[in-house]
């Protein structure tokens, strides 16, 4: 007897890959300017706006062997980290409250980041500016109670760019670890006071760690935002603290060095992903397995 | 080993108050089961005595107040209904962590936790992380991790109700022989009432944030106190008596119109109120109607409603009187829908209740 074999007629049906189409634009249209971006990147510059033929790696020695502009470099890299580590602890104990407080306060300080996280960039950043500046409510303050002599002259320099940046990308930081808070079960807490633990040692013991989640997320986006900043800088640094992103719209929009333009955003293209990728490495470490 | 007493305690949340003065007592090496129906305030009882519930009244454990001690320095040893296990800490160090919190050493903590390790037969499962376990063993790890601190009292919430029945049968055998061999008192809230009477030594029933009655799990099913207890442990036929006269500390009574009942006097009611009598289904005899065991039946029906489950009938017989009683059947007789049948129970069978 010959055993039946029933072949399931494979008829390769293409329609459903149809629904993939809209991610493969993007995606495609990405793909095409970041290559279009790596190919003025090697192109010589033969005078403003203007982008010569034959390959040069001539635009990437330029930048890395210059003090001048790896100094952009390492103040976007410096600037960002340590705001974001502030961001960080300021996101924290702000989701935190959040997290202990009453619904209805929960609820008015969610609404506050929210409004903030969509109202656009440029005006959040003129806000900040209208707090630090030297006529602003700070400084005014600050006088008023004779806490300082002189108006204060925190714009247009390191310090402004830093509050304006940490104030600016807080919403990124409160949200996941607010969100990774309201995940733990409340009898986690309940079982490690029973058990013994203090208030602060049940929050470094069960809460801290079961937020790590939420504190790795927040901290690689809040790197990202922060490194690339433009606005911030622009606005709050005044042209007295440019960081990469300045940089590289300073070349490509008013010198017209495209190529120049091109291997600097290659290179902060680069470097970010490396920073993302090491962040991922310390947090995975840091991260407990659950 | 420790003795617990509550006095009149109360507690509210916002305006409802969960806990209406309750008084209570739990002796060294007791095992205690709180039984009611969900939001009666049984689990708030146990919120209470774990110092997690704002109350007024006392709570003394071992002849000291305890109303003034924070909840992490009470050594209450809390089992959750969903465990509540760590879940970035491994079995061992879920176990430890009571120990650690105590500022153990290393030494007597690793002997502790595998003495807990080999009583609750865990085995290998050491260095696992809770989400890697099922469900019977994320139990056993929670009870370890209880007893891991030498509780003064054991306090169980439903922790149980998780597991399957199977399951679950086995763990209050081994939850009970644990207890005995341990001597702990424990406090076991639960809704389930053949698990309070499987498992405690005396049961506490509360209705509506008041104990309605406390007693041994044989107390509460055969003498239940009033109609919400011989309904909610059991099943029970409620049938509203008469009083007819009163001799010799007896009240001769009369249910469903002629059939003569007597209950100790002190159990009547003012006079002229009705007063209800519980009879157990298993209580109930049923005979098919002229049938040779007719004799010393008390009334006639016809059955309504018949269920085989195996080990038993269930009944649900129309009495001619008009009024449904149940019976559940142990033995070969079978009946059927629509026989005519004849009921009757003995007279110690007849529980007189609160009105």
């Amino acid at each position: 007897m010959t055993p039946i074999t029933r072949q399931i007629p494979r008829h390769p049906n293409v329609w459903p890959m149809t629904l993939l189409l809209p991610a493969a634009i993007v995606i495609g249209f990405f793909f095409y300017t970041l290559s279009v971006m790596v190919h003025f990147s090697v192109r010589p510059n033969i005078g403003p706006g203007q982008v010569g033929d034959g390959l040069t790696l001539e635009n990437y020695t330029n930048f890395l062997g210059s003090t001048f502009y790896l100094g952009y470099l390492g103040r976007s890299l410096w600037i960002s980290a340590y705001c974001t580590a502030i961001t960080a602890v300021l996101g924290y104990v702000i989701a935190y409250a959040m997290h202990r407080s009453s619904p209805r306060v929960r609820l008015i300080a969610g609404a506050i980041l929210i409004v903030q996280f969509f109202t656009a960039y440029v005006i959040r950043t003129y806000a900040v500016m209208l707090v630090i500046g030297k006529n602003g409510i700070l400084s005014k303050a600050l006088l008023a109670i004779g806490a300082i002599e002189q108006p204060l002259t925190l714009l247009f320099s390191e310090v402004g760019v830093a509050i304006g940046m940490v104030l600016v990308s807080l919403p990124f930081m409160v949200f996941p670890i607010f969100n990774s808070l309201q995940a733990i079960p409340v009898n986690l807490e309940t079982a490690a006071t029973s058990l013994g633990a203090s208030r602060m040692r049940t929050f470094w013991e069960v809460i801290f760690p079961l937020t790590m989640p939420g504190v790795a997320a927040g901290v690689v986006i809040v790197y990202l935002f922060e490194l690339t900043s433009y606005i911030v800088p622009g606005v709050l640094g005044g042209g007295y603290f440019d960081m990469m992103a300045n940089l590289i719209y300073a070349k490509a929009m008013q010198s017209f060095d495209y190529p120049a333009a091109a291997a600097a955003a290659m290179v902060m293209l680069v470097i970010a992903a490396g920073a993302i990728y090491l962040l991922q490495k310390a947090f995975r470490l840091l991260t407990p397995h659950m | 080993m420790s003795h617990v007493v509550l006095r009149n305690v109360r507690a509210r949340y916002g305006a409802t108050e969960v806990l209406k003065g309750v008084s209570l007592e739990l002796a060294p090496s007791e095992f205690m089961a709180v039984l009611g129906p969900s939001g009666c305030g049984k689990t708030t009882l146990l919120r209470v005595i774990a110092g997690f519930v704002g109350y007024e009244g006392e709570l003394i454990v071992d002849g000291k107040s305890y109303d003034d001690v924070p909840a992490h320095r009470r050594d209450m040893g809390i089992v959750f209904q969903d465990y509540a296990l760590f879940p970035h800490k491994t079995v061992s160090e879920n176990i430890a962590f009571g120990l650690r919190m105590r500022g153990r050493s290393r030494a007597e903590i690793d002997s502790r936790v595998d003495d807990l390790v080999r009583l609750l037969q865990l085995g290998s499962l050491g260095q696992r992380f809770p989400s890697e376990l099922s469900g019977g063993q994320q139990q056993r790890v929670a009870l370890a991790r209880a007893l891991a601190i030498d509780p003064k009292v054991l306090l169980l919430d439903e922790p149980l109700s998780a597991l399957d029945k199977k399951l679950r049968e086995e763990m209050q055998v081994e939850l009970r022989q644990i207890q005995q061999r341990l001597g702990i008192t424990a406090l076991f809230v639960t809704h389930d009432q053949d698990e309070a009477l499987a498992l405690a030594d005396r049961v506490v029933v509360i209705e509506k944030g008041m104990i309605t009655q406390t007693g041994t799990p044989r107390d509460i099913y055969s003498r239940p106190v009033n109609r919400f207890v011989a309904t909610f442990i059991g099943r029970s036929n409620i049938l509203d008596a008469r009083c007819v006269r009163v001799a010799n500390g007896q009240a001769e009574c009369v249910v469903l119109g002629s059939i003569p009942v007597r209950i100790p006097a002190q159990d009547l009611p003012p006079a002229g109120e009705a007063i209800p009598l519980s009879i157990r289904p298993e209580s109930v005899r049923v005979a098919p109607a002229g049938a040779a065991g007719n004799a010393g039946m008390l009334a006639a029906g016809e059955v309504m409603h018949a269920v085989y489950l195996g080990t038993h009938q269930e009944l649900r017989v129309a009495l001619d009187e008009g009024t449904t009683i149940e019976a559940r059947i142990v033995g070969r007789e079978a009946f059927a829908c629509g026989d005519r049948v004849a009921v009757g129970w003995s007279e110690e069978d007849v529980t007189p209740l609160r009105p």
